[in-house]
């Protein structure tokens, strides 16, 4: 059913891999290179130690930039659409295994830039540095929700019509760069900035300092941040990723079973 | 009803309406078990709509279509081939992949079948689909189709591309798929092609279908007496208001009559306007097809046009 699918995250993902095997590579020869010096600077914040849910937090844009990757998924089937169309599977179930695998790949993209983190200390002999905590669930739950909140809005935008796609993943980056620290440049109180507030509930980025400042350490990796936003509990902003997610996904599917060719 | 019971494509009343534009009007259309149904039209003349809404790709405006007497479902698709008129391949894809997509997706999949389609059509598996020509794309959208032995074939320009050995593979396909029960509609802009494989015949102008019938009665219908003149056709002194004539084509020196009764009696009065020579023809598919869409020189009771 969703096999055209894994064949293109298969590919994608292969491609994502190979980056971090050449970042890797550019690691390997610069550290051997005469005269390097690695500092780790994060390290002497956390007493020596590294706590995984601070690695986990940094490393979130990681599965937020694959999500706007696969979050065109359903958009990139409406170009020959009839094929898929004429299979004997019923549309919202084909697209909820679109959104399925990808919500999969994306997890699939964090573990990878994780796994390439791991490496990297593994070659500098600090894998003993690092700890499992707390945090651990709960940052891996947040960022692939904030991955996940993105794809679905893009999925939304995108699944009811032909072409157009890469355009509204570009607009998307641009908005939610500047959605964020929009919220800072209005004077509280005034109409714009409580409008600005209130879209910044659906740009993802604003939730990426709300998951460094929950991380252990409350190592601030994002330089985005809401106020507004950081004043709401785990919890919510946790509820709030997976929910916007799940309701465009289910609007996506609407607009794509709906759409006419 | 089961299902040889009932009306394997059944079209009542379709209207398709895009904003004011009205793309089909009106058309109702039964195809019978075992029929192979030649859709024909002009570009634009809806017959790619109607295939659309016949496939769930667009909803009717106002009308139904019914599959085995039952609106369109995704179990549907479990037997009915479908070839676009455009290929919807994907361009990134080998065609061994496309049809590991069909192995997975449909019960039906018939792998010996699809692997002497693949034969048949010299279809390359291992290049990606954007390698292939044009006709290697169209010949892996029938293998695709064909794999699953649909007894419902809907076919948009289902040759196209395609060089004239494999157009007649297509057609002997047709046929066979039809003998053996299926039952098959199919647009072609190479009228030839459906004439050989259409035991009935719809034409479709501006959305309308203007003409509907087995291809046996519809040649039947008419014969054409034709006239070639040394210079230019005189005055028809009134010939368009023959009755037995339905329609008069002017063409250079070259005046053809459609006549619906006593051919011989309207070639005697054709002959009294001198012409070098004057015929009694059988008509063709092509005949039928330029008479109903052409735009040229019609009778009317009012004189000569």
């Amino acid at each position: 059913m969703v096999y055209v699918e894994l064949l293109r995250l298969r590919k994608s993902l292969m491609w994502y891999t190979g980056v971090f095997a050449v970042l890797y590579l550019i690691f390997l020869i610069s550290i051997h290179a005469p005269g390097s010096d690695v500092q780790m600077g994060g390290l002497s914040q956390h007493n020596g130690s590294l706590p995984l849910g601070a690695l986990l937090a940094g490393l979130a844009w990681c599965p937020m930039i694959l999500a706007t990757v696969f979050g065109i998924s359903l958009n990139r089937e409406n170009e020959g659409v009839e094929m898929v169309w004429t299979k004997p599977v019923a549309r919202e179930r084909l697209a909820l295994g679109y959104i399925l695998v990808d919500l999969g790949a994306i997890a699939v993209a964090y573990l990878i830039a994780l796994a390439f983190v791991m490496l990297v200390l593994a070659t500098l002999g600090l894998t003993g540095a690092v700890f499992f905590d707390a945090t651990v669930p709960r940052n891996f739950g947040l960022g692939l929700g904030i991955a996940f909140m993105w794809y679905g809005l893009l999925q939304a935008a995108t699944s009811w019509n032909r072409g157009r796609a890469g355009m509204v993943v570009a607009l998307s980056w641009g908005v939610f760069i500047v959605l964020a620290p929009l919220a800072r440049i209005f004077p509280a109180g005034t109409w714009l900035h409580t409008l600005v507030v209130l879209l910044n509930y659906f740009n993802p980025m604003a939730y990426m300092s709300a998951i460094s400042s929950h991380s252990a350490g409350a190592t601030n990796f994002s330089s985005i941040e809401v106020r507004s936003l950081n004043d709401l509990s785990f919890e919510v902003r946790f509820i709030l990723v997976w929910t916007i997610g799940l309701v465009a996904s289910a609007i996506a599917i609407f607009g794509w079973k709906r759409m006419e060719i | 009803m089961n299902a040889t019971q009932t009306i394997p494509v059944a079209i009542t009343d379709f209207t398709k309406r895009y904003g004011a534009q009205e793309a089909v009007s009106n058309l109702t259309l039964d195809i019978e078990r075992g029929s192979i149904c030649g859709l024909l039209g002009p570009n634009g003349s809806g017959k790619t709509t109607t295939f659309k809404c016949l496939l769930g790709f667009a909803r009717p405006t106002t009308g139904s279509m019914a599959i085995e007497g039952a609106p369109l479902t995704p179990a549907t698709f479990e037997y009915l081939g479908y070839v676009p008129e455009k290929s919807a391949l994907y361009e990134w894809m080998t065609g061994a992949q496309h049809l590991e997509f069909n192995r997975r997706t449909f019960k039906s999949y018939d792998p010996k079948r699809a692997a002497e389609l693949v034969s048949l059509f010299k279809v390359d598996l291992k290049k990606r689909v954007g390698k292939l020509s044009k006709g290697q794309h169209t010949a892996l959208a029938i293998v695709l189709a064909f794999s699953t032995r649909p007894r419902i074939l809907i076919l948009d320009e289902p040759a196209s591309g395609l060089d004239p050995m494999f157009q007649r593979a297509v057609l002997d396909l047709i046929i066979e798929a039809a003998a053996n029960g299926a039952t098959v509609v199919f647009s072609s802009h190479q009228i030839g092609q459906v004439e050989r494989a259409a035991d009935r015949i719809a034409i479709l102008k501006n959305g309308k279908l203007i003409v509907d019938g087995t291809v046996d009665s519809l040649k039947g219908s008419e014969k054409i007496v034709e006239a070639i003149f040394d210079q230019t056709i005189p005055d028809l002194n009134g010939l368009a208001g023959d009755a037995r004539i339905r329609r008069i084509v002017r063409s250079g020196r070259i005046l053809r009559a459609y006549v619906t009764t006593d051919s011989e009696g309207v070639a005697h009065r054709i002959n009294e306007l001198a012409p070098k020579n004057v015929g009694i023809l059988d008509l063709s598919l092509e005949d039928i097809f330029i008479s109903a869409v052409g735009d040229d020189v019609t009778a009317s009771p009012n004189g000569d046009r």
